[in-house]
């Protein structure tokens, strides 16, 4: 078998364990969408009744939007760094290296999860709010814009938790008490706030953190909102910062593969 | 949301949320840790057995927890209200741990679920949801008529109620938070009648099919 179609065959097969375990655990499967739905209630309804009454229709647009691509990039994180326990609980972290599988591209596979639990619960809430408030969340400019940009923060997400997990194996400590920076992104990652209406002190530490040109680019297919940078350049921004992140991430897998091969598995997750 | 310092407020319901929320998810997680790292069987068969190890044990990590959560937020409630800030954010952390015992006694029982059904836990959305109907950072009028009706019944919602209390008046009336403690001692003593015994038939069934994974 040639190397292309081995790696070919081993990503179908990381796919379906993820599809099969959704499938399986259906009701752990509901309980993510609901708990997401839960969320986008919560945090939607909060930020609004601390914002005034008479902006409602335009800041309700930000608000829901920006706290889906926060729950977006969180979920990502999560559901990948939080996995690392259920691996190294059920030893399976072991049998994929003697099978010759990277097992952080395995664990990389939540992200098949995370997207289909956000496809899922992100609509429903959308077309609820629509009736609840009148806010016209559900009527986006650019379906393709706003696509490429939750694209584009998924994956940074995703390469983001596949270092974490690599943090998690070398030093020892749970992959979600790694991730103390997901709360912080909503303002400071310019989630929440489009880079032109932040402070400049915060937008000066926006400018170094890759998720806002993602959700620069998400909020111009979802409100119009012009990029700071302008559309050409965000998205130049947003490549170049993803082509940077992917080959730090594989040269940290890579470093940790390696350590793991010489030293074994030294992760939390088994007593 | 009729408070008297929305900003001391907000700390202290944060502080309250945040022991909660670590309180339902830990004990809604530890038996499928447990069942997960197949240890289930061995601590069945010790002589505490589950129904003390999951009840009791869990006391101890949700005390640690939520006074470490409310640690976070005493510098801030000292600097916006001085020492009574403390003492009132250590008033909050008793409250908390009153409403630990109900709380322990709600997750265990969902938690024990996945030990019956084969799945991994499809419980969490206990701590969002007990978020949404507690009244944190809206009025609980704003919620639909059933969800405010799911509101009474759980504890968070009082604790969130004396942290209102407690940040509208400079000596918060005592009257209303002993009724406050009234309502937390009736549901920890009511919700561990039921979550007692409802431990006990998850046990039984667990001891006649075994455990699905």
């Amino acid at each position: 078998m040639s190397g292309s179609t081995a790696y070919l065959r081993k990503a179908l097969a990381i796919v379906w364990l993820h599809l099969v375990r959704l499938h399986r655990y259906k009701l752990g499967f509901m309980n993510m969408i609901l708990t997401d739905m839960i969320w986008y209630i919560l945090l939607t309804l909060g930020a609004l009744a601390f914002s005034p009454a008479g902006s409602h229709s335009v800041t309700a647009v930000i608000i829901f939007w920006g706290i889906v691509m926060w729950s977006i990039m969180n979920n990502t994180i999560w559901l990948i760094v939080g996995w690392v326990r259920f691996v190294l609980a059920w030893r399976i972290f072991e049998d994929h290296i003697l099978h010759n599988t990277n097992p952080i591209f395995l664990i990389s596979g939540r992200i098949i999860t995370s997207t289909i639990v956000t496809a899922m619960a992100v609509p429903v809430i959308a077309i609820a709010f629509y009736f609840l408030t009148g806010a016209p969340i559900i009527f986006v400019k650019n379906i393709g814009l706003m696509a490429l940009g939750i694209v584009l923060l998924i994956i940074y997400a995703a390469l983001y938790s596949m270092m974490l997990v690599c943090l998690s194996l070398r030093l020892r400590i749970p992959g979600a008490m790694l991730d103390i920076t997901n709360i912080a992104m909503f303002v400071i990652g310019g989630l929440g706030v489009p880079l032109a209406w932040m402070a400049p002190i915060i937008r000066n530490v926006a400018f170094f953190i890759p998720y806002t040109y993602a959700a620069e680019i998400a909020r111009a297919g979802i409100a119009g909102i012009q990029p700071y940078f302008g559309l050409t350049d965000t998205l130049s921004i947003g490549g170049i910062y993803m082509a940077i992140m992917l080959l730090i991430t594989l040269a940290v897998i890579k470093y940790s593969i390696g350590y793991i091969r010489k030293h074994g598995v030294k992760g939390v997750g088994m007593m | 949301m009729g408070v008297g310092d929305p900003i001391f407020y907000i700390v202290l319901a944060s502080g309250v949320l945040v022991s909660s929320i670590n309180v339902v998810d830990y004990s809604a997680w530890t038996l499928l840790d447990l069942k997960w790292l197949g240890v289930l069987p061995y601590i069945m068969a010790s002589p505490p057995g589950l129904r003390r190890v999951t009840m009791y044990g869990l006391i101890i990590p949700a005390v640690i927890s939520s006074a470490i959560s409310l640690t976070a937020v005493a510098p801030v409630a000292i600097f916006t209200e001085g020492p009574l800030g403390l003492v009132k954010v250590i008033m909050v952390l008793g409250l908390v741990y009153l409403a630990t015992i109900p709380l322990i006694g709600i997750a265990v029982i969902a938690g024990s679920l996945s030990l019956i059904f084969k799945e991994e836990s499809f419980v969490s959305f206990l701590s969002p949801l007990m978020l949404l109907v507690s009244g944190v950072y809206y009025p609980i009028t704003f919620l639909p008529k059933m969800l405010q009706v799911l509101s009474y019944i759980v504890p968070v919602t009082y604790v969130v109620e004396a942290a209102k209390i407690l940040s509208i008046y400079g000596v918060p009336p005592f009257d209303k938070l002993f009724w406050i403690i009234g309502i937390l001692v009736a549901m920890s003593i009511l919700y561990n009648l039921i979550a007692y015994p409802g431990l006990r038939s998850v046990e039984k069934n667990v001891r006649k099919h075994g455990i699905s994974t």
